[in-house]
């Protein structure tokens, strides 16, 4: 059975499947992952454009 | 450097940041490139005004047909594309790039990489558009949906993009600030995604100096297309502006993005999802259901993210908005941001089957367009542009109530421009499907035409309000310019370089102390602590990446199953390629930019299939390089026309007078295809490159390939001296594209050739049946 037939045997549904997984996993981490950032490095990040530069 | 020298420096506020061990004292000392940014700015604004005007000029031809003149060069097909990728490319685009120099250099604290790279990315840039504007009316096209442009401009695109990616990249290298600001990340996005979809949509055979055919065909084509198609929205349209809004809003307002997290969040969800949203343009189409439903699926998910970003950009203005009312810029950006939110609820909306069963092929998809190209893309640039006008060019603005003017033009014009249209939309989809008491269409396809001329009319208006905008903005530009100082100010700027030892933050211990746990789950919580997505941040290439494994690992998903699961594209036994003179007559279809009015893709839906007859099959399209389903009706489908319309002399007649023989139809005159005479001698050459992608030409065929095609027109020609008179039609471009006409549709309806030798039927097992042919049902033709 080569790829095609294995990818026609196993279906759309399982592509589905792990897509969905892998999206909702990524989603997870990253939403954590920002939740956890200290508040001040956040601050200081969210300013950068604001860093005096030749602009009035 | 002894720890005592470290010590005895004073740190610099605002560089290297968390981790960065003391400067060393000595501070770099650089100038920004502003010229290059001028030199963006500018002619951003020109190629502004030139798409308003063409697209005017398109919108005008709509409502009057006669304003294309009889000529070809000018025909809606032809200015059409133009329009768009004047739009897309050269507004859209130089904005991109003057927004891009302008805060690449200040949130890297770093000049550009390289003066000349800068230069060779702005005049290559603007050469690709000469090109386009110059090939596109002659009618050297691809065929494909905003990807129009022939070979030698792809591949010159493709290396341009290089150069701005060296040019960008290297900024990023050398930048003294580490952590990489939001916006960063967006161009990042941008460049990297881009250029992925540029290059697969793009790959094509040559079959000329400036002729090509895509390697795809038919279905995967199309799901190519739309891959690409969607993405450049997303890639081209919406990630570099929300890069620009997350610099130049916080800037104009004076206050940081109201939430930094929620940026992370929505970028990261944005450029995984927007992938995958392609196939909603292909619903109820020959594209595999899987296909459609996952389109939709992300496309509502897609929703999302991009309400992040209008909510971070609207909240950003919280406590700022009595500013609003004083500032044209920041009225520019909050008519944008809101478009952008409106455009980007509407969009899932349309990606939804049963509104899209209403919508497609209908205005309401421009409306839906413009609202965005028009609101958020248009009103991003300009607010960007008033910002940085002064700044630029060292001088005042020269007219702000100019810029307030040009404000009121713009909304009034863009509001005034998409409200027909979406009542144009709505009528078309509701009479189109109108069936009567007695099971008949209600509406012949002209009735549905002629009813939408007013609302084309007041969508003129409301383009030339939005044009006279542009133009106020141009005056605007130029005044100011020419009130700049005779010597720019080369303004010094001093930021410490990032340390050489940068030190990372020790990695974090667990938090779960010494009570009895596996390992793992130590593990597991010095990764909760995230020390390592801080790093990401200050690692560009790591971070460039990681969107690179993002954009690709959600385009493989769709694309792959695409071309590996057979039974995606049944084979259809009578489906053959076209002969020479069809595919003659194809290119001539390609040429004149005929899918820009009228599709070819019946969908399975009841009124649909009683207007145009048997439903779209994916295995009709296998031999079709580039598929040419369309998009658009503002004439009718003609995927059955070989059925419903096959007698030359009504071609003839029609092409040569649309209105004489379907009268209220707003089809320009091809007059010219009567007189201009086919160029038989280049047909063995495309035969040629259409086997080398897998057509099944035999080397005969392609031999014989001018006495075939001459033979076959002298057929079609003999006809039409019959059925009128006229003569001398045989060795015309007229005859090609009626072949190719007579040709739609058809390969269904033909009988199968019988098998060579008989095989041994396979014996059934009892209580098992024999295997059945499928058939295919032959609906009866309708009239338009």
């Amino acid at each position: 059975m080569g790829i095609k037939g294995l990818m026609t045997y196993l279906g759309m549904e399982t592509f589905g499947l792990v897509a969905l997984v892998i999206c909702f996993a990524a989603f997870v981490s990253i939403v954590v992952r920002v939740v956890l950032k200290p508040q001040r490095e956040v601050d200081r990040q969210a300013r950068l454009p604001l860093a005096p530069d030749d602009e009035n | 450097m002894s720890a005592a020298a470290e010590q005895a420096v004073e740190p610099v506020a605002g560089s290297g940041g968390h981790g960065d061990l003391p400067a060393t004292g000595k501070l770099d000392r650089f100038q920004y490139d502003d010229a290059i940014v001028r030199a963006f700015l500018a002619i951003t604004v020109v190629w502004g005004v030139v798409a308003f005007l063409v697209g005017l000029i398109a919108a005008i031809q709509l409502a009057h047909p006669q304003l294309n003149l009889g000529l070809p060069y000018i025909t809606f097909g032809r200015l059409r594309p133009l329009h768009t990728n004047a739009a897309i490319f050269a507004f859209a685009g130089n904005a991109i790039f003057a927004g891009i120099y302008h805060s690449t250099q200040r949130l890297c604290k770093a000049r550009m990489f390289s003066k000349v790279l800068s230069w060779i990315h702005f005049f290559g840039w603007q050469g690709i558009i000469v090109a386009a504007a110059v090939t596109l009316p002659l009618g050297f096209t691809q065929g494909k949906e905003y990807a129009e442009l022939e070979w030698p401009i792809d591949i010159a695109i493709a290396l341009v993009w290089v150069v701005f990616a060296i040019n960008f990249f290297g900024t990023i290298a050398t930048r003294r600030e580490r952590h990489m600001y939001v916006a960063l990340w967006f161009y990042i996005a941008t460049l990297v995604t881009i250029a992925m979809l540029h290059i697969f949509n793009s790959l094509s055979l040559p079959a000329g100096p400036l002729k090509s055919y895509t390697i795809y065909a038919g279905v995967q084509d199309a799901f190519m297309q739309w891959w690409y198609g969607h993405n450049a929205v997303g890639f081209f349209l919406t990630t570099p502006f929300l890069g620009l809004m997350y610099y130049y809003l916080p800037k104009a307002a004076e206050r940081p993005v109201f939430s930094y997290r929620l940026s992370i969040v929505h970028f990261w969800s944005l450029i995984f999802i927007y992938i995958w949203a392609g196939p909603h343009h292909l619903h109820y189409t020959a594209t595999p259901e899987w296909a459609s439903t996952l389109g939709m699926l992300f496309s509502v998910m897609l929703w999302m993210p991009s309400w992040g970003g209008m909510v971070n950009g609207l909240l950003t203005l919280r406590g700022a908005w009595h500013k609003v009312t004083r500032d044209p810029v920041l009225k520019f950006f909050v008519v944008g941001i809101t478009f952008y939110g409106m455009s980007t609820f509407e969009g899932p909306l349309l990606s939804v089957k049963s509104v899209n069963a209403l919508s497609h092929y209908t205005d309401w998809t421009i409306a839906h367009v413009h609202a965005g190209a028009l609101g958020w893309v248009g009103s991003m640039v300009f607010g960007v542009m008033y910002w940085l006008l002064p700044r630029v060019y060292q001088t005042g603005l020269w007219s702000p109530k100019l810029a307030n003017m040009h404000f009121w033009f713009n909304t009034v014009g863009l509001v005034v421009y998409i409200a027909p249209i979406y009542v144009a939309g709505l009528t078309q989809g509701l009479m189109w499907r109108d069936i009567d008491e007695s099971g008949q269409l209600t509406y012949e396809f002209v009735e549905t035409v002629n009813v939408l001329i007013p609302m084309y009319w007041l969508r003129v208006i409301g383009g030339a309000i939005y044009l006279g905008g542009g133009v106020i903005g141009l005056l605007n530009l130029i005044m100011t310019w020419k009130a700049r100082p005779t010597t720019y100010d080369n303004v010094i700027i001093e930021a410490a370089p990032l340390a050489r030892t940068f030190q990372d933050p020790p990695r974090p211990t667990s938090r779960v102390g010494t009570q009895a746990v596996l390992n793992t789950a130590h593990g597991f919580d010095v990764w909760l602590q995230g020390w390592w997505h801080r790093r990401w941040e200050r690692l560009p290439l790591r971070f460039t990446v990681w969107v690179a494994i993002t954009v690709v690992v959600a385009s493989l998903f769709e694309i792959i199953p695409t071309f590996l699961i057979k039974s995606n594209v049944p084979t259809i036994a009578t489906v053959k390629p076209y002969t020479p003179l069809e595919l003659a007559g194809r290119d001539i279809y390609l040429a004149e930019g005929c899918y820009n009015c009228h599709s070819q893709q019946i969908r399975p839906i009841l009124a649909e299939t009683k207007r145009y007859g048997e439903y779209s099959k994916p295995g009709e399209f296998v031999y079709d390089h580039p598929h040419q389903w369309g998009s658009r009706r503002i004439g009718p489908d003609l995927a059955r026309e070989g059925k419903i319309n096959p007698t030359p002399i009504w071609h003839l007649r029609h092409f040569e007078n649309p209105e004489e023989y379907t009268p209220g139809s707003i089809m320009p005159t091809y007059s010219w295809l009567l007189t201009s005479p086919l160029n038989f001698d280049v047909i063995p050459q495309r035969m040629t490159a259409m086997q080398t992608l897998g057509v099944p030409y035999t080397d005969e065929e392609i031999e014989q390939g001018i006495q075939l095609a001459r033979e076959q027109a002298e057929s079609i020609a003999h006809e039409i001296e019959k059925a009128d008179g006229t003569t001398g039609m045989a060795d015309k471009q007229v005859v090609a594209l009626i072949a190719y006409l007579q040709r739609l549709g058809t390969d269904i309806y033909a009988t199968a050739e019988p098998e060579p030798a008989a095989e041994e039927p396979v014996a059934a097992t009892p209580g098992e049946e024999s295997p059945q042919e499928p058939t295919v049902s032959a609906a009866m033709p309708r009239s338009h």
